[in-house]
Parts: structure tokens; C-alpha cells; sequence
């Protein structure tokens, strides 16, 4: 019946968001006979029914469909082995890494080499954490030049915006291609190390401040002030 | 990763670096001390940029070794924490926590920090053994550096505690009398990326190094321990002009111990 | 023994379900020790899982209670520990919400009744344990105002 905890409020592992049987428990949170529980650190996000704990912390977990960029570990007869930044690694086949057709017994290092970053996609996910990618779609490249980092990956919807809208205030106001993966690494390229350097920060700075309301605004302020 | 020592090597055509240093510029260095008042006769924390080291001192009594039986003796441990990076894995301390211990303990032991002679009880029988354990919370590059200050800051915070001759026992409450110290080295790394010298290198910066060189410069500038790092050569030419960012920069460290 | 005891008054809250075939490695560092140092312990670790994001039930809180001379007492320093008089130490730990005990050890010599008014004791003093422990969470976490 009640509600514990504001929508948007900050909550721990433990905390009982809702007393009574009138909420469905969704993801980071889990029912314990009439309450419903917090099982993450993370931001209460109450929608109708649905109570959900978006996570403000922890490893990226990957999904069908999501775009990362991942790095080659391991080059076999017939398929690569990518870190994508998960407890497991994932799978990139023959099949799904390119269109070309490859003879038996080729090189396959001459497509993708130990180290290489890749931007790909995540195709499958099994209950045993077997990852499968592809390479095949738009813009799944390997990438050359810039410089990646890292950030947290729950925050990675809001690094993006809405249909991309914080992202592009970056790319615009510094100059730089930016792609950011699901799981939490972005690359950037520019060609002023200044620029590179502010879109670096001001990534970091949504990172660090997704919680807070009107980032977008704070954002282009920010960008505004250290181009002056 | 490849990408990032390619960005860092096409910044440094530019002259800068990731975080915009200068070349010859460190991070920022704090100093605290005390910072273990129980369990530690002297203790320090010391950060350079978001790398962080804490040292501690104790002291024992025990036998000197055989050729210097009327000085005291050092000896320096340091644990690669699995705390301070997903590089460093827990068990037996491993080539890299060796190499860490053996740089700390080389400029200390070659410089006399520790005046060894006052250290003496009963000549051949026995002698006080100052024991400097280092321990790095967390590694974002030149952690040779922050070791060695925090070392040297730990031992100019050390109170010794009392022998007592007749019970053969060490009296176990702190004195006031500081270890005695003769010499203040600092230590410098630097590294070489391309035919760029960086003092200071960050995490990203020590990935991508070429070579690197720690040099121990005494307050008159002479040099008394260095160790050469990383997997390529270097030249006589670019020693010296490591070494000489070495002296130019153990100046501005020294003052803030 | 030290690390068995802590791992298993942290296991109940986790579910490990989430990564099958995996480690997960906790380790602590103990920069200073005045007695109650598992307990410390357990606390920060609860605090690092947490903090890594790992889903967890509840937290972890930890405190030791006992028996110093005849007076039953919360947090042994380590002078009690060592009191000659006779000292009992429990050190103990709580899943704050459900108050079950994931950690129970006992040294020295108490009566049934002892042991019931120090587990009281202790249950008292890991709510506040676990207050701070919230605390500094959602501090970490922005929550500034």
C-alpha cells in the first residue's frame, strides 16, 4: 500500500522502497513477503505499478542489441575472443565478422589482430553468459586514432540523452567525433588536445552529476565557459 | 591499449600531455604524516596526483651483520596491495613488488639516510634494525616516486622507542628522540616515450613508456642509486639528460618534506 | 581463519547466481589494528561490495560485544581484550533488516544469560553501525543536499 521512498531518491542494498502488496518489484529490486526491497546501490524509479533501482554503480551487463567497444583477446581458427568488460568474454564468429568471404586457413588477423577496438554488437546472450557480437551494421568498425575512456556504464543512457541530444552538445561544442559503447568505454577523436580534453571532462562531468536535474542545461553552460 | 599510446605519442609532438602537464611537471603532492600513530613508530601518506602510498616504521633489536658490526641495519618491504590496481594480484610479493622495494631501498641504504653508526648498542652483539614497510593504496602511475617519499617522510616522523640493556627487552613507549638521519635523497622517474622525457608519468603514460629511469639525487646534487626501467634501450646521452631533470626537479621535491 | 569467518558472514547477502563460474575476490587492508579488526572488516567489505554494485539483500554490520571482568560491554578495545581480570570476546555480525547473524565467535567464559544481554547489546549497536553505513553510501553517491 505505501510507498517508503521518493521517486529519484538514493537508495542502498537493504532499503525498503514499499510496504504492501500494490507494487510489482522490477529491476534492482527484489520482494521480500510485503515489502519490496533494494537490492543495489542506485535511483528509485517509480512508474505506475513498476518500482525499479537503476543502478548507480557496477559492471556493464551486457543485452541484445547493445553497441560496445570491445577488444580483441584472442584469435582462434574460426572466431575471436572480445573483452567487452564483463566477467565473461564474448564471441565474434567468421560468420558475423565480416562480409568477405575467407578461405580456410586464413589469416584472420588481417581482419581483426590482438589489442584491436572494435565498435560491435551484441547478438546473443545465453543463461550460461556465452556473448555473441557481430561486426555486420552500421558504423560496427574498428576503430583507428583518438583515445578511449572509461566510464560508468549505468550511466551511458544518460551520457547519451534522449535520441542523443546531451552527446551532440558535446560533439559540437568541441569539434569531436565521440562514439559511447553500452558498456561503458568512449572514444573520442579531435583534433585539438584542448577539445579532446574538454570533451573528456565534460563526459566525466555527466558521469559524475547524472543524478542531478537539468544536467543538459549545466552541460552547455560548462562547455560555454571553457571555450570563452 | 594501442589507441591511447598512439594519442599520447601524437600529444606529445604537440608538447603536452593527457591531464595538459608539461613535460617536466609533476602532480600534485601532498604529504601527511602520522597517519598509523599506534602501530607505527613513524608513518606517512603520501599522494602525487591519485597515486597514494603509506609507509610505516618499526624497530626491532637484533644482531648486525657481520661487516659492519657496530651499525645498525634497514630493511625495506613493499606489498603490491591488490587494493591498489587490477594489475597486482595477492600471495608472494612478485618480481614488480621486488623491484619497488629494492629502488626505495637502494636510495636510502647508498645515501646513508639512516646515520647506521648511531644506531649501534653493543658493538657485534647488538644493534637497532629499522624496518620500512610500504604499502601502495592505489597505483596511477610512478608509484617508485610516492614510495620513496613517503619512506623518507616516515623516517623523519620516527620516534624511537628504548632498549633496556639489563632485560634485554625493548621498552615499548615512544621517546622523543627522532631516528638519526644524516641525508635527504630524492628520488625521480622519468620516462621516455619517442624522443620525449616525462617526469611523473601517470598510469596511461607508464603503459606507453619506452624506458624509464629512477635516479636518487643527494642535496648536492650528486647521484647516489638509479634503476632503468621499461623494455627499450637507452643512450648515454639521454641518461644524462634524464638525470639532469632528476637534479632540476629533486630540488623543488625536497622542499616539501 | 580470519578470512573464512568474514567471507561467510558476507556470502548470505550475495547472489552469486548472476555469475556462475566466477571469483569473487574481496580484499581487505588493515592499516591499523586495535582490536575488532574482522569486524572492521566486515564492514568495509560490505561497504566495497556495495559500492562495486554487486546486488546484495542487505547489508552487513559488524561489532564485537563481551564480557570484561564482570560487566558485559560493546566494541573490546584492546586493552579489554587483554584485561586480566577475564575477558570474553563475541565478535558478531548482523544482516540489519532481518536481524539474522552471519557472524558468531565466542573466547572466554559467559553464562547463557550474559551471552543473551550481549547478542541484545550487539544487535542495537550494528543499527547504528549500519546508520553510518548508509550514510556514507549515499554521501558518495550525491546525495549532498
Amino acid at each position: 500500500m505505501t510507498l517508503v521512498v521518493k521517486d529519484k531518491s538514493i537508495v542502498v542494498p537493504g532499503e525498503i522502497l514499499a510496504q504492501g502488496m500494490d507494487h510489482v518489484p522490477a529491476q534492482g529490486t527484489f520482494r521480500e513477503n510485503e515489502n519490496i526491497i533494494a537490492s543495489q546501490i542506485g535511483l528509485v524509479n517509480i512508474n505506475g505499478r513498476l518500482i525499479k533501482v537503476i543502478a548507480l554503480s557496477g559492471r556493464y551487463i551486457p543485452k541484445v542489441g547493445d553497441m560496445v567497444i570491445g577488444r580483441i583477446t584472442h584469435i582462434s581458427f574460426s572466431n575471436w575472443a572480445v573483452d567487452i568488460g564483463y566477467a565473461y568474454e564474448a564471441n565474434l564468429s567468421l560468420k558475423e565478422a565480416t562480409s568477405d568471404f575467407i578461405a580456410r586457413g586464413a589469416d584472420l588477423s588481417q581482419y581483426y589482430d590482438y589489442g584491436d577496438l572494435v565498435t560491435t554488437k551484441v547478438i546473443g546472450v545465453n543463461k550460461q553468459k556465452a556473448i555473441d557480437l557481430t561486426m555486420k551494421g552500421p558504423g560496427l568498425r574498428k576503430l583507428k586514432g583518438g583515445r578511449i575512456i572509461q566510464v560508468t556504464p549505468s550511466k551511458v543512457p544518460r551520457i547519451i540523452g534522449k535520441q542523443g541530444s546531451m552527446i551532440s552538445i558535446v560533439k559540437e561544442a568541441t569539434n569531436c567525433k565521440i562514439t559511447v559503447g553500452q558498456n561503458g568505454l568512449v572514444w573520442i577523436q579531435g583534433e585539438e588536445p584542448e577539445k579532446v580534453r574538454l570533451a573528456e571532462k565534460a563526459i566525466h562531468k555527466i558521469d559524475q552529476e547524472a543524478h542531478k536535474e537539468g544536467l543538459t542545461d549545466e552541460i552547455s553552460k560548462f562547455l560555454k565557459e571553457k571555450l570563452k | 591499449m594501442n589507441i591511447n599510446k598512439e594519442y599520447i605519442e601524437s600529444l606529445l609532438i604537440k608538447n603536452t600531455r593527457l591531464d595538459n602537464r608539461k613535460f617536466k611537471e609533476y602532480r600534485k603532492i601532498t604529504i601527511e604524516t602520522d597517519v598509523s600513530p599506534k602501530s607505527a613508530l613513524g608513518s606517512a601518506r603520501v599522494k602525487i596526483g591519485d597515486t597514494e602510498v603509506i609507509a610505516g616504521i618499526k624497530m626491532d633489536v637484533g644482531e648486525p651483520y657481520p661487516d659492519t658490526p657496530d651499525e645498525g641495519a634497514m630493511i625495506v618491504n613493499a606489498e603490491l596491495l591488490p587494493l591498489a590496481s587490477p594489475k597486482f594480484e595477492g600471495g608472494p610479493p612478485g618480481v614488480n613488488a621486488i623491484e619497488l622495494s629494492r629502488i626505495v631501498d637502494r636510495a636510502i641504504r647508498e645515501s646513508k639516510a639512516i646515520d647506521t653508526k648511531k644506531l649501534c648498542i653493543k658493538k657485534g652483539e647488538k644493534v637497532w634494525i629499522v624496518f620500512i614497510d610500504i604499502y601502495p593504496i592505489n597505483d596511477s602511475g610512478n608509484l617508485f616516486d610516492a614510495a620513496y617519499l613517503a619512506a623518507i617522510a616516515a623516517l623523519k616522523n620516527t620516534k624511537m622507542v628504548k632498549y633496556d640493556a639489563k632485560t634485554e627487552k625493548i621498552v615499548y613507549e615512544k621517546t622523543n628522540k627522532s631516528l638519526p638521519l644524516l641525508n635527504l635523497p630524492i628520488e625521480c622517474t622519468i620516462v621516455k616515450i619517442n624522443d620525449a622525457f616525462l617526469v611523473d608519468p601517470n598510469y596511461e603514460e607508464e603503459e606507453a613508456m619506452d624506458a624509464r629511469l629512477t635516479v636518487a639525487v643527494l642535496e648536492d646534487d650528486s647521484i647516489c642509486a638509479m634503476q632503468k626501467g621499461g623494455d627499450q634501450p637507452l643512450s648515454i646521452e639521454e641518461v644524462l639528460k634524464m638525470i639532469d631533470l632528476a637534479i632540476e626537479k629533486a630540488k623543488d621535491i625536497r622542499k616539501k618534506l | 581463519m580470519i578470512n573464512l569467518v568474514m567471507q561467510k558472514a558476507l556470502l548470505p547477502v550475495l547472489d552469486l547466481s548472476e555469475f556462475p563460474n566466477t571469483v569473487i575476490d574481496v580484499f581487505v587492508e588493515l592499516t591499523q589494528t586495535d582490536a575488532g579488526t574482522r569486524c572492521a572488516g566486515i564492514n568495509a567489505a560490505a561497504l566495497a561490495l556495495a559500492d562495486a554494485g554487486l546486488a546484495m539483500k542487505d547489508l552487513v554490520s559488524s561489532i564485537s560485544v563481551g564480557k570484561v571482568g564482570d560487566k558485559v560491554v560493546v566494541d573490546l578495545s584492546k586493552e579489554e581484550e587483554d584485561f586480566e581480570g577475564g575477558s570474553t570476546d563475541i565478535p558478531v555480525a548482523f544482516m540489519p533488516r532481518t536481524n539474522k547473524l552471519t557472524l558468531l565467535q565466542l573466547d572466554g567464559n559467559v553464562k547463557k544469560d550474559e551471552l543473551k544481554q550481549a547478542l541484545e547489546m550487539a544487535k542495537k549497536a550494528c543499527q547504528t553501525i549500519q546508520q553510518i553505513q548508509v550514510k556514507a553510501l549515499k554521501e558518495k553517491y550525491g546525495e549532498s543536499k
